[in-house]
């Protein structure tokens, strides 16, 4: 036994046991291998069936993840079907076969090298990235001919716990949740996609882990804990027993959650609070019933292109927003404009180089800079709005004149849709995410031009810290309960109190069960957060009195330093929840639960 | 018979209008290519077709011979005035 400890960052609660996979393609060898005249038919025939067995996996893949994201996302496989019947590729790789008697996944990798040999001239990023997409059908093939006809397809492995250096957006929506049942990666961060689409799954994650693809090997097994961030190499049998013990423990915590399920967020002296839903994902919509979650507090719209290779248009924008609003109703449904920019650039749009994208040209720019793009989504969210419980936010609002210029896109296009005879709700609210430091300082003025707020902490926390959250040299420095960003919080919901608006709160710090003391001290109205840690808060809150909060809260706002603040919650939330097996986002190592 | 035909929509010939030209020409049984800037390309490769790197504004020729050329170069005029369906 060799029983390893190693730590990362835990981003998605649970602990799993199985085996390992590492998500390390495998080097294809491809050795030339001349064949016999008479070979030659029976190589193309072999050929041909890997080719079959290609297309039956592309469309599987192309399937689950349109039952995921969305048609629009799956549609990039249509190009991988097209590539299967290209002239170029396995037209030329027939070819070979037959006049240079190769054999076929010989013949295929050539022609894959011309095609790439030709299109070395292109100069163009955006058309060279289609290479990967030849890459993965060429690879999908010549395993397919290696392996006689078998396809890899999405999934033929059994449950385990993958490894990998980090996963792209797409990856990350294309894992198969049904043999993944853990994920370990060396890259990414608490706000990271990867995190939150594990959260809105419910795949416990750790990430984080510095040499992951080193330290653990193919198919040992591993015990990974996303409660406290620590992924268990090999565990001896003390650590099994006290881990199932723990697993009996969260079982038992369960039911307690499953009980409050249908309850409302209410203190013990009577305070509601709203917990609603961040929805990323058209597939999260079927298990917002289970979380309990008060309607959708945040739709991220942009998650329904971002896998995909173009703009989705207003038919298919409508179509969604209204599955949405009838998934919830008559709860509400809050549709943010599109936040794209940053780390999220979807495949069919362009953006510029840019040294600081997050201070650069995302989300609310982009749209203001894209009259035709924006009003395409603004005409679909206000066809959506009939269903009545449909609100529209814009995000990143950084000022007055801004928040102007996007209500004034707004009026124009209610106006052609009252041309044209178009129906959208008269009623609809119209609120802004407050996550740019100006923002809050400005709060007050803001507040008489909307009918909410809603606090992005994730990016309000890195613009007022100026730490960004994906550096690691400098990731130990974004503190969520920095009194700075304490007071940020604090200013806003004072401005929104004053102009008699709502205030809510959809940043990775509405599902920290340390910071919800002071959450409920500050006076949010709603909290928004990933649907499977609704039950858990809920749970809190329901066991809390807004008195003692508020308490808490004066305490420590008068505190000047964020270590402090830290310890002082992590105290509370121990001697009010000590027993709890409570997940906590980032949670400081070998904190003991 | 060829025809010059303009590309219109923002993005220029990526994937999607690839997709579009290249299930139409497999349609038909003419020979079709596509030559832009020296380059010529078989028009029912979406490899070749995306390997133009047409952008917005850039002018291509089509080339089609054989049974069909006329009503595939039809076709494929009115997906280029439609911008691919695209804005």
């Amino acid at each position: 036994m060799r029983e390893i400890r190693i730590e990362g960052i835990g981003v998605s609660p649970g602990i799993v046991i199985g085996e390992v996979r590492l998500h390390a393609r495998r080097r294809l060898m491809v050795r030339p291998r001349p064949l016999q005249e008479e070979q030659i038919p029976g190589e193309l025939a072999r050929f041909e069936q890997a080719i079959e067995k290609s297309r039956k996996g592309i469309l599987k893949l192309s399937q689950m993840v349109r039952r995921r994201l969305g048609s629009d996302s799956a549609n990039i496989f249509e190009a991988h079907l097209l590539m299967l019947e290209d002239p170029m590729l396995t037209g030329r790789a027939r070819e070979i076969i037959s006049q240079d008697h190769m054999n076929a996944d010989f013949a295929l990798l050539s022609a894959m090298s011309e095609v790439q040999q030709a299109f070395r001239d292109v100069k163009d990023d955006f058309f060279l990235q289609r290479l990967v997409d030849l890459e993965d059908v060429g690879r999908r093939l010549i395993e397919s001919i290696q392996s006689g006809g078998e396809d890899r397809g999405g999934s033929h492995s059994g449950p385990h716990i993958l490894i990998a250096e980090d996963l792209s957006p797409s990856e990350a929506a294309c894992l198969d949740t049904k043999s993944v049942i853990g994920l370990v990666t060396e890259k990414g961060s608490q706000t990271s996609h990867t995190a939150i689409l594990c959260r809105s799954v419910g795949v416990p994650a750790v990430v984080g882990v510095p040499n992951a693809l080193e330290q653990i090997k193919e198919g040992e097994v591993c015990i990974l804990d996303g409660n406290q961030g620590l992924v268990l190499v090999d565990p001896d049998s003390s650590t099994m027993l006290e881990y199932s013990a723990r697993r009996r423990v969260i079982a038992g915590f369960q039911r307690d959650l499953d009980r409050i399920r249908g309850e409302r967020a209410c203190t013990l002296d009577g305070h509601e609070v709203e917990l609603s839903a961040n929805i990323e994902l058209p597939g999260e919509l079927q298990h917002l019933e289970l979380s309990g979650a008060n309607g959708i507090g945040l739709f991220r719209s942009e998650y329904l292109f971002l896998a995909a290779d173009t703009m989705p248009g207003e038919e298919t924008q409508f179509r969604e927003y209204r599955r949405a609003a009838r998934a919830v109703h008559p709860r509400r449904l809050i549709v943010r404009t599109f936040d794209l920019g940053g780390d999220k650039q979807p495949g069919g749009m362009k953006f510029p180089h840019e040294a600081n994208p997050f201070l650069g040209w995302r989300a609310i720019r982009v749209s203001l800079d894209r009259p035709a793009m924006f009003r395409t989504q603004l005409r679909a969210i206000l066809r959506a709005s009939v269903e009545g419980n449909v609100q529209l936010m814009f995000p990143m609002i950084s000022g007055v004149a801004e928040l102007r210029r996007a209500l004034t896109e707004l009026d124009k296009v209610k106006a052609e849709l009252d041309a044209e005879g178009v129906a959208w709700n008269r009623e609809l609210k119209t609120g802004i995410m407050i996550e740019v430091p100006s923002a809050v300082l400005v709060a007050d003025q803001l507040a008489t031009m909307v009918d909410f707020f809603s606090i992005g902490t994730n990016d309000l926390t890195q613009y007022t810290l100026a730490v960004d959250r994906n550096n690691h040299t400098v990731a130990h420095l974004y503190q969520g309960l920095h009194p700075a960003v304490l007071r940020g919080i604090r200013m806003t919901v004072e401005a929104a109190r004053r102009a008699g608006i709502w205030v809510g709160l959809c940043g990775e710090l509405a599902s920290d069960p340390a910071a919800l003391m002071v959450l409920l001290g500050l006076g949010l109205d709603e909290l928004s957060l990933s649907p499977v840690l609704v039950p858990e808060i809920k749970l809190l809150v329901r066991s809390l009195r807004m008195e003692d909060c508020r308490t808490f809260t004066q305490r420590v706002l008068a505190m000047s330093d964020a270590d402090e603040i830290h310890a002082a919650c992590d105290e509370a939330l121990r001697a009010q929840f000590g027993d709890l097996p409570l997940w906590r986002p980032g949670a400081p190592r070998g904190d003991n639960r | 018979m060829t025809r010059e035909l303009q590309v219109e929509n923002e993005l220029g010939i990526h994937a999607r209008p690839a997709q579009h030209i290249v299930k139409i020409a497999s349609r038909y049984k003419a020979d079709f290519f596509i030559v832009k800037d020296g380059h010529r390309i078989n028009g029912k490769s979406i490899l070749g077709v995306l390997m133009l790197a047409a952008e917005q504004g850039s002018t291509v020729l089509l080339e089609a011979d054989g049974e069909g050329a006329t009503d595939l170069l039809d076709e494929l005029e009115q997906l280029f005035q439609d911008r691919f369906y695209e804005s």
